[in-house]
């Protein structure tokens, strides 16, 4: 084999080697350049921590013993151990209009734990805070507001 | 082009990648298998598709999802022995990307195994097996052993697209901070904010939070330097391509950004924590060539020892 016919033969080679490497780079800028840029999986425009936040609002489960005390209840109730999923399934129950019937399916997990005995009913709440005097201020962690989207009773 | 692309690396030096990112894979699968397993059984309205599950109108039944977990792992050690990699390297990866897709169609998109699921889909169509694998030991054993040069082309410039795929994703994530937030992001008060939400909401959500990231929120003016030091890594990714001096620079600084995401959020990105995500970045065989080289000599017939690989030969 010659020298050129080697040459030629290295060149083709990488051919399939250039296509592939320029397909999977474009794919992974695809979501950032679209317009607006989309979050998926694999391929992402990875927004996380981007977002401005003034005084947000947040969705959770509350539930409530016999005097009225609160009691956290936490996300292996809601959706499983990974509290970002339990986040976003309250969220989502709230957004779409479907907090009763998130409020009852935790209450059936709650009937069934025994670490939850004292709670008798569940609430789902919207709270709003400050992030920056949460933690700053003594009654940061008092919300600046609060609505109830469902409630529900707990039953053994 | 070809001298930036299509780098000549040893054979050993993708086995090698081939071997981290498959061991963690499996230990990824393992370990977050009860969590990925008991979101199977997941009420259908939580149910959002994204990416290859699209397809899916509805979720499947739960068997099916513990049968493609189990047939992931069992594929993910069969690649990370090197055995029937041809086969059983694109079995695996699509595998992985199936499983950790489903795990992110119950309304939360998460973003801590993109890098390692696109890393494993680039491996896949790689000669990954070459070295330090089973597929090798047999090769090495048949009467016509095929006669391959190396360090070669075809070994590096995989690695090059996976090193590739990683600054990319750093560079999109500081574009969409940019993008986002605006120069505000640099003044730290967005990063403040973000830290202390994510506590707070860990808080009211009854999950553990990081007491030092609830601290750090009484002091604004620690977020300006951290602001721009994670915006310089970011928007700088793309010179670790560019010179291994730079490339360990900018690694140590990510993975050192990643350990105060750690701290301040409790949140674990463990694939770039675990090193392994930086990988393709280096000549990663050198170490295992001199953690073998060491052992050789003290202990000759150890079972780690006839393990580790001997320069670019066989396992």
């Amino acid at each position: 084999m010659t020298h050129a016919q080697a040459g030629g033969e290295r060149r083709f080679a990488r051919v399939p080697a250039l296509l592939i490497s320029v397909v999977v780079v474009a794919a992974t800028m695809w979501p950032a350049l679209r317009d607006p840029p989309r979050d998926s999986f694999p391929l992402s425009n990875y927004p996380m921590f981007s977002a401005v936040r003034e005084r947000p609002w947040i969705h959770i489960v509350v539930g409530f013993d016999a005097d009225g005390n609160e009691h956290r209840i936490g996300p292996k109730m809601i959706a499983n151990a990974e509290v970002m999923q339990a986040a976003q399934t309250v969220s989502k129950a709230v957004a779409y209009k479907r907090a009763g019937s998130l409020c009852a399916q935790v209450a059936e997990r709650v009937a069934g734990s025994g670490d939850y005995a004292q709670v008798v009913r569940l609430e789902v709440q919207s709270r709003q805070f400050d992030p920056r005097t949460y933690f700053t201020t003594r009654d940061g962690d008092t919300p600046l507001r609060q609505r109830r989207r469902a409630r529900c009773e707990v039953r053994r | 082009m070809s001298a930036v692309w299509f780098v000549p690396a040893p054979s050993l030096r993708l086995a090698v990648v081939r071997v981290l990112i498959c061991s963690f894979a499996v230990v990824w699968l393992l370990g977050f298998g009860p969590l990925l397993l008991s979101g199977l059984w997941s009420p259908a309205e939580r149910f959002e598709p994204i990416g290859v599950a699209s397809l899916l109108s509805a979720p499947l039944a739960p068997a099916l999802g513990v049968g493609a977990w189990l047939l992931t792992l069992i594929a993910g050690i069969a690649a990370l022995l090197g055995w029937r990699f041809r086969l059983i390297g694109p079995m695996f990866a699509l595998g992985l990307l199936w499983v950790t897709t489903y795990r992110n169609c119950w309304g939360m998109i998460f973003h801590s195994e993109n890098l390692l699921v696109m890393h494993t889909l680039i491996l896949a169509m790689l000669p990954a097996s070459d070295a330090w694998s089973l597929d090798a030991r047999r090769a090495s054993r048949s009467a016509l052993p095929e006669a391959r040069s190396d360090p070669h082309w075809r070994y590096g410039w995989g690695l090059r697209l996976m090193a590739a795929v990683t600054v990319l994703a750093y560079l999109l994530a500081g574009v969409a901070k940019l993008r986002n937030a605006g120069p505000a992001w640099l003044d730290g008060d967005v990063l403040l904010s973000q830290v202390a939400w994510d506590n707070l909401r860990k808080i009211e959500l009854g999950d553990l939070h990081s007491p030092i990231g609830a601290t750090l929120s009484a002091y604004p003016a620690v977020f300006i330097p951290l602001a721009w030091t994670s915006m310089i890594l970011e928007l700088g990714a793309p010179l670790a391509l560019f010179g291994r001096r730079v490339a360990w620079v900018w690694a140590v600084g990510m993975w050192a950004f990643h350990v105060g995401v750690l701290l301040i959020m409790a949140i674990s990105f463990m694939y770039p924590l675990s090193g392994v995500a930086f990988a393709p970045l280096f000549a990663v065989e050198r170490p295992v060539e001199a953690l073998a080289a060491r052992l050789r000599r003290r202990r000759p017939n150890s079972a780690l020892t006839r393990l580790l690989p001997r320069g670019s030969e066989p396992l």
